[in-house]
């Protein structure tokens, strides 16, 4: 018995270990295969953007350039003066010492990316070095690896930053790709996406925006784009979209983060699906002119159902997942739901996030329709 | 002819061999000299006694010796860059998680094995001294546990080079590569340790008494100098796949074994394994000593095992209680060799996983504390003691919750609204270093009472200044634990690259507090009149926190070997050998738990096996005693 005792004892206390340790935030790694982008005709504007996703996602550069005072917070501060201060600096003898204007700081930048410690500013050394020695790696070794277009990028992203204008070359066709290899910080974000469309379903793009004659409408339509904006600045628009507010839109509705979260390749395959929309023709522009769909894919695609909700193991997650929704909610409370969706909200999820003009816009038959469809969704 | 020439080739190699390992100690004396001239000529003695060591080994060895004359082809070779096809794939087996649970296994066993015989001289020394042979018979039983243990520990070894030499050919053919003939030294020394381990089990009794016992506290000292070098030479190999010397960035050996040996982190390495390794062998004894007590029915054995039990807890907290000390240096060297893979362990994708280790250092605290408070039922005086208790399990227990604290937290949208932020208002603050190290070292400080405590309870001190000593080591107690929290403050105040720093004081102010206790109890209770210890006077309870301890230790050093072998990401040795296998991800803290729970319990069924092993060698069938 006291054998017995002592090893439910101790099996236990490890089931209690095994479960704490499945209950706190589990990070999926990243298990996509390196991809490469290919950054041929990429202009400065797009070099700039490419810059910022690469300081803040494969270069690992935020890690210690942020407000913890690890390094200096190039995000926050003024570049500009500090550049001139550098480059003046009696302790720098570097390639660009003595020198100033927007080559002096590019010759400066590059020489810290690939050689730290040819300068480190005061404070920022490592213990007991001095500040003789940097405790940043060179970007183009391992374990960052950053080739030439990615370093360009991001000297181009830092000059832009301090308001000057970017002197490094643009890629040439033979350059390089960029890889994403390790687009992650240490692995921290979940794996790319090589196929526009799940681009576009992962970050829940046709929720808002109309691609294709859906009749969202939280975001801009962003059919024709192509004459509207450069693919610089869609690019721009997707990394920092609180820049520029297109007319009768608000700020703060679009994520913010996706200079962070997205890849590379998903920002250049976004922007060149974008780029490539067609401008909407006159006669699909209402969804009246059609008349009600006669399917419930039909409407479940007039609607832009799935944009928000994941019906087929999607992931879409704006708002609740509906496979197997007939265990939950009967007919009544699901047209309930689809007619007046702010009315009960799901556990997790914002009010007003659905349109409220279903029930004026939706055809009897779409609705019956759609509730046969979802009613019928498996688990 | 054949011999001759073999031979005159083999003096060829030894020569070159030579050569190249004096280089190895003439970098270690010109690294000494510049530092110093005090001690250049011990140092200079030293490498060259450990390259006639080195190169005596590798001329008896044929094949290394022709290998090794191959070394200057094949020293400008980069490491290996094997595709995802070149690993292989056998019968679906997952060879991380097959490499990675034997390489833990044989880790456990290995600390066992290697910590055991280390408090077993020290409790044989202690007979010695104070001439009771219950320290002799309990280091004895402590070593017959460890015999069970050591052939296991070398069948699990021995899996593991094999998983290795399977599976991760490329980087087994490059680690030989850069560490020479170490492997060879490193496979005489386990022959050696063998040797000493059987000579000091079996010998016990045949050198029991008078200058004979000094001759096997020798072979006891040989036999732990042998084991801590294995442990060196194993650390070596681990900590340069973590911070790789000697090797250009293209991995080209460009220096020598003693240069790849001595990476940044390898001593940080050892010193953490060392005192991890007294705590975990104090810890598994300590289980063994309860269930004996638990399952004796006779008082006399019941009494022993009691005593083994507190004995037991009291070394795995003595190792213990510097442990956090070595972790932080570890850490600080972790950063300065590399602040992408510091930042990695502790602000990004394992920063959770210092949640969980909170747990699990928690319970070993509260576990301990618990069976020292249990404790100071044994003596009649201890009664006084237990008014405090209830202060000390305040601060136990506060400290573990601040500990516990996590200060970035994975939020919803809607949570972030709902709680103002992505940190908390309050509970915040408590998730950062300067609240942490405040708290352990509190934990550290207050637990270290427990313990003065129950010594206290058997012992009534008789010198005249016992009253102004008492005062001091209040004195000391109450300004230490004030610096403790003004630093913890400072903490706050000072920028995040200096916080670490900020805890060097509180360390230093733990240690005074500790250091000048014991100084000061040494003193004051010389003579002191002893109160009886009923030792066995104990609840059975009281036995179980026991088995806490090689539970969360067991649990905690595979977390910790987790989190190592994670720092690397996906590279096999960093920034020099890219892993391109299947498995080159971290994997999440969930899979980690149940593959290291998984261990673990195959871990505890070994030990099980070893301790009925050890109880079967001791008993014999009804009616053959007097035969035998």
């Amino acid at each position: 018995m006291t054998f017995l005792r002592v090893i439910v004892f101790s099996l236990s206390l490890l089931l209690f270990y095994a479960l704490f340790s499945n209950s706190l935030p589990q990070v999926e790694p990243d298990l996509s295969e390196p991809i490469e982008v290919s950054t041929e005709g990429l202009d400065m504007d797009g070099m700039i953007a490419l810059g910022e996703t690469l300081f803040t996602g494969k270069g690992t550069c935020t890690l210690c350039h942020n407000d913890l005072g690890r390094a200096p917070d190039m995000l926050e501060m003024d570049l500009a003066a500090a550049f001139t201060e550098r480059l003046t600096d009696t302790r720098y003898e570097g390639v660009a010492a003595g020198s100033e204007g927007p080559e002096a700081v590019e010759k400066y930048l590059r020489e810290s990316l690939q050689k730290p410690s040819a300068f480190v500013v005061a404070g920022f050394g490592k213990k007991g070095s001095n500040d003789a020695v940097s405790p940043m790696p060179v970007v183009d070794a391992a374990p960052i690896e950053l080739s030439n277009v990615e370093m360009n990028a991001i000297i181009a992203f830092l000059q832009d930053r301090a308001l000057m204008t970017p002197t490094v070359p643009l890629p040439s066709a033979d350059e390089a790709p960029t890889s994403e290899a390790a687009a992650d910080t240490e692995g921290m974000g979940e794996g790319s996406e090589t196929d526009v469309i799940a681009v576009l379903n992962k970050y829940s793009c046709v929720a808002c925006h109309d691609l294709d004659e859906s009749g969202a409408d939280i975001g801009p339509a962003l059919g024709g784009i192509a004459d509207r904006m450069s693919r610089a600045e869609v690019m721009l628009s997707i990394i920092d979209p609180d820049a520029t507010i297109a007319e009768g839109y608000d700020a703060g509705f679009m994520p913010a983060d996706f200079g962070e979260t997205m890849h590379v390749s998903e920002l250049t395959l976004i922007a060149d699906y974008l780029l490539a929309l067609p401008e909407p023709k006159a006669s699909d522009a209402g969804e009246d002119d059609d008349g009600p769909a006669t399917t419930a894919l039909g409407v479940v695609e007039n609607y832009g159902c799935a944009g928000c909700h994941d019906l087929d193991g999607s992931e879409a997650d704006l708002g609740p997942a509906l496979k197997g929704i007939a265990s939950r909610m009967n007919r009544d409370q699901l047209k309930a739901a689809i007619i007046d969706p702010n009315a009960e909200i799901a556990e997790g999820y914002e009010a007003d996030m659905m349109p409220d003009t279903f029930g004026e816009d939706m055809a009897d038959s779409e609705l019956q329709l759609l509730l046969d469809y979802l009613t019928n969704l498996p688990e | 002819m054949v011999g001759i020439y073999g031979g005159s080739r083999r003096l060829g190699c030894l020569f070159l061999l030579y050569r190249q390992i004096d280089h190895a100690g003439a970098g270690l004396t010109c690294r000494c000299r510049s530092d110093a001239g005090l001690g250049v000529g011990i140092t200079m003695r030293t490498a060259h006694i450990f390259t006639l060591f080195t190169a005596l080994i590798t001329f008896f060895t044929p094949e290394f010796a022709h290998a090794a004359s191959e070394a200057v082809a094949t020293v400008l070779e980069g490491a290996p860059k094997p595709s995802r096809m070149d690993y292989p794939v056998i019968a679906g087996i997952n060879a991380r998680t097959l490499a990675w649970s034997m390489a833990q296994m044989h880790l456990f066993l290995a600390a066992f094995v290697l910590a055991v015989p280390l408090f077993a001289i020290a409790t044989e020394f202690m007979s010695v001294v104070t001439d009771d042979d219950r320290f002799d018979n309990m280091a004895r039983e402590f070593m017959k546990i460890t015999m069970a243990a050591y052939s296991l520990t070398a069948l699990v070894g021995g899996g593991l080079l094999l998983s290795l030499l399977v599976f991760y050919p490329h980087l087994m053919g490059y680690m030989v590569k850069v560490f020479n003939g170490q492997v060879l030294i490193y496979a005489a020394l386990f022959g050696l340790e063998s040797v000493t381990l059987y000579i000091y089990f079996y010998s016990w009794d045949a050198l029991r008494r008078g200058n004979r016992k000094w001759y096997h506290m020798s072979i006891g000292l040989l036999l732990n100098t042998v084991g801590l070098t294995l442990m060196f030479v194993a650390n070596a190999w681990a900590s340069f796949m973590m911070s790789p010397a000697g090797i250009d960035p293209s991995g080209a050996i460009t220096g020598t074994v003693w240069e790849a040996t001595r990476n940044p982190l390898w001593n940080p390495l050892n010193l953490h394994r060392f005192l991890a390794n007294i705590a975990y062998g104090g810890a598994i004894v300590g289980g063994y000593a309860a269930y004996m007590f638990l399952a004796e029915k006779d008082p006399a054995k019941k009494e022993h095992y009691d005593w083994m039990g507190y004995t037991s807890n009291f070394i795995a907290i003595l190792g213990f209680l510097p442990l956090p000390f070595a972790g932080y240096w570890l850490m600080a060297e972790v950063y300065a060799y590399s602040q992408q893979m510091g930042i990695t362990a502790m602000g990004g994708i394992l920063a959770w996983l210092f949640i969980i280790q909170a747990v699990l250092i928690g319970t070993i605290m509260l576990a301990a504390n618990y069976y020292l408070w249990s404790g100071l039922m044994r003596t009649d005086r201890g009664a006084e003691y237990v008014k405090y208790v209830k202060y000390i399990a305040v601060v136990i227990v506060g400290g573990f919750l601040v500990w516990v604290t996590p200060h970035t937290l994975i939020l919803t949208t809607s949570e972030i609204q709902n709680l103002g932020g992505t940190h908390h208002k309050i509970l915040g603050p408590l998730g950062i270093m300067p609240a942490k190290n405040t708290a352990v070292n509190l934990m550290l400080v207050f637990t270290f009472l427990s313990f003065q405590m129950f010594y206290r309870s058997s012992r009534i001190p008789v010198v005249s200044w016992a009253k102004s000593a008492n005062m001091v080591v209040v004195a000391l107690y109450v300004v230490g634990i004030i610096n403790i929290v003004l630093a913890g403050i400072y903490g706050y105040i000072t920028p995040t690259v200096y916080k670490v720093g900020a805890s060097v004081p509180q360390v230093a102010t733990t240690l005074c507090i500790i250091i000048g206790s014991v100084v000061i109890d040494v003193f004051m209770l010389r003579g002191a009149k002893s109160e009886k210890v009923h030792w066995g006077r104990m609840t059975e309870r009281s036995q179980y926190a026991l088995f806490v301890l090689p539970v969360a230790f067991t649990w905690l050093m595979g977390l910790m070997g987790y989190i190592r072998s994670s720092l690397r990401t996906n590279w096999h040795i960093y920034t020099v050998m890219k892993d391109n296998s299947s498995e080159a991800y971290i994997p999440t803290l969930g899979d980690a738990g149940n593959t290291i729970t998984a261990i673990t319990l195959a871990f505890m069924a070994v030990m099980v096996f070893v301790f009925w092993l050890s109880r079967l060698g001791a008993t014999k069938q009804a009616g053959t005693e007097a035969s035998s």
